[in-house]
């Protein structure tokens, strides 16, 4: 490490440095233009046209953001809260359970600790097939779903509850099985970072007055992961934000019923395919990168390195 | 107490098996112990099941005489005669779905015999024949109310046709129109014996009634009962007959004749078997999927050299892992002795075996064949597994019942708080429950003795939970109430794991790849070694890599087809054969599968979109279309004309701006579904308006019954299809004339809306059914409505209600008139094709192909036998409908309720009104506002929206309805058909 900073301090920049970095830098800037660059830009050029995916698209300026923010009752007085309800509550709540269980796994051996943390992690990987199989016979509507057949048996309820066809219990449902799933790669960055804190820091902190496992966590377990808090934050917030297929995979529909369910990426999914409105649907997904940019920036404040690295 | 009770039944049983469980001759199995007989008594007594079974019956007629002499009766003429132009002077009468024929025959001595029917199958049904049977105007059993007269089919060829990969494809069947001369008999019988039936002295009435397809019926044959030799007895009558000493083989694929249609034939890549070429695909097996249930049957013809005995042996496998399987041997429709009655046939895995026919030692049987042509019958029978079945059927029915009597106590929602005392409702709870036990474990362990794993084998596990579940259930009889759904009428409960291990004893699947007839030779098996296997899978595994293709001249038109591929094939098989032959032009249409129509936007913004697609979604050729991409057939100039063969309702949703830019392809409808036998136990009458439906809904509920309305659907979102029958039922406009306001608020428009959730708030209806086919199967909901995929389910994956139930026309609404409005959305599929077709011409040529009368009902046809039943065809063309393979009394209903599709208006913005009623309902039903308030709420966002998208297809400008948007009507098209008609010649 401390080699390799001296050689590049020293040496002075010369041609055959930079056109080595060049190419070493190519592929990840093909592969960042190509599947992550060029779309937005697109992305961002369609918001500005009306294209109905079958004809051409026709230039109208930002028409769709102004529909978008005047006209569009159901984004809203619907989308927009529910998104910031889902969010504020998942987001958050996710990230701290995700600290809470990494924490609580980096306290028990090695063999025990790979296993649950498999376990806690297969949710986010399973998604939406397992919503489907699980948690809609969890919730099913008729007397069969385990959730109603407990209910009744305990008498708690008379009728079978319609969890999934009731706008008034599916967003805390789907705030569950997002919480469920929420164990995702943030998740796993923070386990590793735990595990990768100096021993001798928490015996120093303890030397030095510390007394309790509270006082452990706040003053040397959070401070010296703060690149992997980030990580987990960022990766919160965008998973968050992008999720749309809980409602959908819990109702079986796009839209959910009254929109109770509806999130930005259903609405857009809902003008791009069931309305043919692609330059709409662009615009909705620009104003969710903007939204995604801003919450990130907020964690980036939050939790970046105050050196600057 | 109840502990003790258990114990002295089980050591009852022990006793029972211990004393009498070693013989497996008929009678062995009927005979049982006390507890089992007092216990099997109880439950068929206050079950109030009748005592007047065949099984029954033979019991009373123990000691009767056989009958003597045989009489030919002609039928009586009172009705329509057939006349076969083979033989005019045949006496024969022609038969539809509820027609009867007499017979009057003199018997002399009164005693047993065998009556068989002359019988000719007149329609192309894909299902069998069904008669009643009575004498002197009663029935003689129950079972004869239903008989089966199979249909027997022959492939069309045995020089298999070869599909453009090379391999062979699976033949057409064709219902053989001949007279036929078949005893009557029950699938459901221990084996292959025809049925007896008792008949005085002197003249007796023999009425039989014709319950399904139209058929010719002939003479009758009333025959005194023959005694089948035992094989001692059969051997002595032979022996002096030369043994044959050579052998002959027949390969299964050259079957002469089988009974069902589902019968078909299958290519195993097996190396083991004949005829096997790595990587094609050779038809080598009867498959055992379509072979395996009760009185189906496979002939085979079998040329002898000279009259002598004969050995048989059979390579077959059989997909029933544990258990044997039973076929009966009849040799030119007679079985020859009573053993060959029941020929079980071991399970070996997924192998085959070659295995020569013979009893439990391994002496194999001799047969005795004629010199030349001889029959020999393979038929499916249910074998010693019938008692158990008989067992497990009647606790079932009994449960049934019981469930019922404990409703009835309870009432239709359970207070499970309430400290239940039922015994003192109903004191037999406890004994019922026993009864049940003690019964299915006698079965269980009859059954166990024929399994090689005993009651421990997997595929008795059904049996074995059910008894568990009911054991749990005894311990406390009396809080039952509250634990009902582990007795019946849910998921894993007595009753329906009891229904499911009915189904598995039942089967008996048998894959058949050659029959053997021979003597001391016995055929060599035909098992190869596992270094064989390995290297044929590898020759198979390479050839798949290359391929030829088959290259011809002309035109190409691309058609996409939105079907599972395997029909794919059949589509792209039937275009090659026949197209050319057809139309005339050698075009060469090439057909792809279309898995997710979301791609069609994709192809189309990419500039790769074909010329035609077909199976398209109702809802997507107008939303293309609007957009530019559809092309519009009243262009052509024989448009009209050849609409006119369809429902015009189907049309309206295909239909922007005057033009008409796909064709109907296929239908979807509501239909009401009910169960004959419940809704006549319960003195109802099957609903014709809704208003009958509310009146009849009472006496359901009393009942603990319930009536399933297709809004119940398991999909938080109700879609048009099933909304808007209200909607058209009470004539309500969806658009103001101009199209550019929703109607809703329109005094019809309440009134159906109204209508729809006041069925489940007033007059609480279910409001989700997880699945109407499993409660109506059950039961639990004997009538309600459903679509055509619940008609094929019903007619394919529920044998237990076979012939118990019926459909009807959709209830309506009474208009002043006095009509009943029966509206139903109908359209399913369609064809489409593109505005940049490369040859119109020749698209709109293949389109008219493919939706003719006698494409349609041929694609039809062979979807059904070469896939089975679930694959049955509601093609859009009338003409199709009327020779549509189902039965005629269905066909009919299907058929006058083509007449009344009625389709929502489109509009850009139906996607929001389609969502905004569905909306309307959820607000009404789960949070109880007012229709009105909720009409006005959502009738805003359907005008804003369809203002929006007006506006976006330049109909509104600067909020100014610049042109009209057009809203075609059923009128409209009638009309633009009939003015066509008259110009056509």
């Amino acid at each position: 490490m401390r080699l390799l900073n001296r050689s590049i301090k020293t040496g002075k920049p010369d041609k055959k440095i930079s056109i080595s970095s060049a190419v070493l830098l190519t592929p990840y800037v093909l592969c960042f233009s190509v599947f992550i660059l060029i779309p937005v830009i697109v992305a961002i050029i369609l918001s500005l046209t009306y294209f109905n995916t079958v004809q051409f698209p026709s230039f109208i300026g930002i028409r769709n953001y102004i529909a978008l923010l005047t006209q569009d009752a159901v984004f809203m007085q619907k989308v927009i809260p529910n998104t910031i309800t889902f969010s504020l509550i998942v987001g958050p709540g996710g990230y701290v359970l995700s600290f809470f269980l990494a924490w609580v796994l980096s306290q028990i051996q090695h063999g025990a600790r790979t296993f649950f943390a498999l376990v806690l992690y297969a949710p986010s990987m399973v998604g939406s097939v397992f919503i489907t199989v699980v948690w809609r016979t969890i919730f099913s509507g008729d007397a069969t779903g385990y959730a109603n057949a407990m209910l009744l048996s305990l008498g708690v309820a008379d009728t079978p509850l319609q969890w999934l066809q009731s706008p008034d219990y599916i967003m805390p449902i789907m705030i569950i099985v997002a919480l469920w799933s929420s164990m995702g790669v943030g998740f796993l960055a923070m386990v590793a970072g735990i595990l990768n804190i100096n021993e001798e820091l928490y015996e120093a902190a303890y030397i030095d007055g510390m007394k309790t496992r509270f006082q452990e966590i706040f003053y040397v377990t959070i401070p010296s992961m703060r690149p992997q808090m980030l990580f987990g934050a960022v990766m919160a917030i965008v998973s968050t934000f992008t999720s749309g297929t809980i409602g959908v995979a819990l109702t079986g529909t796009n839209p959910t019923p009254q929109y109770a369910g509806q999130l930005v990426v259903n609405h857009m999914e809902d003008f791009a395919f069931l309305r043919y409105e692609m330059g709409y649907a662009s615009a909705v997904s620009v104003v969710l990168l903007l939204m995604v940019l801003a919450f990130s920036r907020t964690a980036y404040k939050l939790f970046a390195d105050k050196e600057g690295s | 107490m109840n502990l003790q009770r258990l114990t002295a039944i089980a050591i009852a049983l022990l006793l029972v098996l211990s004393i009498g469980g070693t013989g497996k001759t008929d009678a062995s199995i009927l005979e049982s112990g006390y507890g089992f007989e007092e216990a099997f008594e109880l439950l068929r007594q206050s079950g109030n099941f009748s005592k007047t079974g065949y099984a029954d019956k033979l019991l009373q007629w123990a000691g009767k005489n056989s009958g003597i002499g045989s009489y030919e009766v002609n039928p009586e003429v009172n009705g329509a005669r057939y006349i076969d132009t083979n033989n005019p002077d045949m006496v024969s009468r022609l038969t539809h779905n509820g027609d009867s024929v007499d017979y009057i025959v003199s018997i002399s001595e009164p005693g047993l015999y065998n009556i068989s029917v002359q019988y000719l199958t007149i329609d192309r049904s894909l299902t069998a024949n069904i008669i009643s049977l009575r004498i002197n105007g009663e029935s003689p059993f129950d079972e004869a109310a239903n008989l089966e007269l199979p249909t027997y089919w022959v492939d069309e060829s045995k020089e298999f046709s070869l599909d453009r990969f090379g391999h062979e494809t699976i033949p057409r069947s064709i219902p053989v129109h001949e007279w036929r001369n078949t005893p009557l008999y029950l699938p459901m019988t221990y084996d292959a014996r025809p049925l007896m039936f008792y008949l005085n002295s002197g003249e007796q009435r023999i009425t039989v009634e014709n319950l399904a397809n139209s058929l010719a019926l002939g003479a009758i044959v009333v025959e005194g009962k023959k005694d089948i030799p035992s094989y001692d007895e059969y051997r002595q009558q032979n022996l002096e007959l030369p043994l044959f000493s050579d052998i002959i083989t027949v390969s299964a694929v050259d079957y002469q004749e089988k009974n069902s249609s589902y019968i078909n034939l299958l290519a195993e890549a097996n190396p083991d078997l004949e005829p096997f070429t790595p990587g094609r695909k050779m038809l080598n097996v009867i498959d055992g999927e379509g072979y395996k249930l009760p009185g189906q049957e496979v002939v085979f013809e079998i040329d002898a050299p000279q009259a002598g005995r004969y050995l048989l042996s059979l390579t077959y496998s059989t997909s029933k892992n544990e258990a044997p399987v039973y076929r009966s041997v009849l040799i030119n429709g007679q079985i020859p002795f009573c053993e060959a009655g029941l020929i079980s046939f071991q399970s070996a895995g997924s192998r085959y075996l070659t295995k020569t026919i013979g009893d439990i030692a391994g002496n194999p049987y001799e047969f005795f064949l004629n010199e030349g042509k001889n029959t020999l019958a393979l038929r499916a029978v249910p074998g010693p597994n019938l008692a158990a079945v008989r067992n497990l059927t009647l606790c079932l029915d009994h449960i049934n019942v019981f469930t019922q009597q404990i409703r009835r106590v309870t009432g239709k929602e359970i207070d499970t708080n309430r400290t239940w005392r039922l015994s003192s409702y109903i004191p037999e709870t406890a004994d019922y429950l026993e009864a049940y036990i003690t019964v299915l474990q006698e079965s269980l362990d009859m059954l166990a003795q024929q399994w090689p794993h005993g009651s421990r084998s997997a595929s008795l596990a059904d049996l074995n939970i059910a008894v568990k579940r009911l054991v749990s259930l005894a311990q406390d009889p009396d809080i039952l109430p509250t634990r009902l759904d582990a007795l019946q009428a849910s998921t894993g409960s007595a009753a329906e794991l009891l229904g499911t291990q009915i189904e598995t004893l039942f089967e008996q699947p048998l894959s058949v790849n050659a029959l053997y007839v021979h003597g001391e030779t016995r055929p060599e098996s035909t098992r190869k070694s596992i270094l064989i296997h390995i290297s044929e899978w590898l020759r198979s595994f390479f050839a798949t890599f290359s391929h030829d293709s088959s290259i011809t001249e002309g035109k190409e038109l691309t058609v996409w087809v939105n079907r599972p591929v395997q029909q794919v094939d059949l589509i792209q098989r039937m275009t090659d054969s026949l197209y050319g032959k057809d139309t005339g032009t050698d075009a060469d249409i090439k057909f792809s599968h279309l898995s997710d129509e979301g791609r069609l936007i994709l192809a189309k913004a990419s500039g790769t979109s074909p010329d035609v697609v077909i199976g398209l979604s109702g809802w997507i050729p107008y939303e293309l279309s609007i957009r530019g991409a559809g092309y519009d057939l009243t262009s052509f100039y024989d448009f009209w004309t050849f609409a006119a063969d369809f429902s015009p309702g189907a049309f309206v949703p295909l239909m922007y701006d005057g033009g008409v830019y796909a064709m109907p392809e296929s239908m979807d409808f509501q239909l009401l579904f009910y169960r004959k036998d419940i809704i006549e136990s319960i003195g109802l009458e099957i609903p014709e308006t809704w208003d009958d439906v509310i009146d009849i809904l009472p006496v359901l509920q009393r009942n603990g019954l319930g009536f399933y309305h297709q809004m119940a659907v398991n999909s938080a979102y109700k879609w048009f299809n099933i909304t808007y029958v209200d909607i058209a039922q009470f004539n309500c406009a969806l658009y103001t004339e101009d199209g550019s306001r929703v109607n809703l608020s329109s005094p019809e428009g309440i009134e159906a809306l109204d209508f729809q959730s006041k069925l489940f708030t007033t007059y609480s209806m279910p409001e989700q059914v997880a699945s109407f086919y499993q409660a109506f199967r059950r039961g639990t909901i004997p009538i309600g409505i459903g679509n055509f995929y619940t008609y094929v389910q019903l007619k394919s994956a529920a044998p237990e209600i076979a012939g118990q139930w019926g459909i009807a026309l959709l209830p309506g609404q009474l208009d002043e008139k006095g009509t009943i409005r029966r509206w139903t959305p109908g359209l399913a599929t369609t064809a489409f094709m593109f505005a940049d077709a490369s040859d119109p011409d020749e698209a709109w040529g293949f389109m008219k192909w493919w939706l003719s009368e006698e494409i349609q009902s041929d694609f039809g046809y062979r979807l059904q036998s070469i896939f089975g039943p679930t694959y049955m065809w509601l093609p859009a063309n009338l003409k199709a409908v009327d020779a549509m393979p189902v039965e005629s009394s269905d066909r009919e209903v299907i058929r006058e309720q083509l007449e009344w599709i009625a389709e929502p208006v489109k509009t850009p913005a139906t996607y929001m009104v389609e969502r905004g009623i569905s909306d309307i309902w959820n607000m009404v039903v789960f949070d109880g506002i007012p229709v009105r308030i909720a009409i006005d709420r959502m009738q805003i966002e359907m005008n804003r929206e369809l203002r929006r998208k007006l506006e976006e297809f330049g109909y509104i400008d600067n909020g100014q309805l610049v042109r009209p948007y057009k809203l075609p009507t059923v009128d409209d098209i009638k009309a633009e058909m009939q003015k066509n008609a008259i110009i056509e010649p």
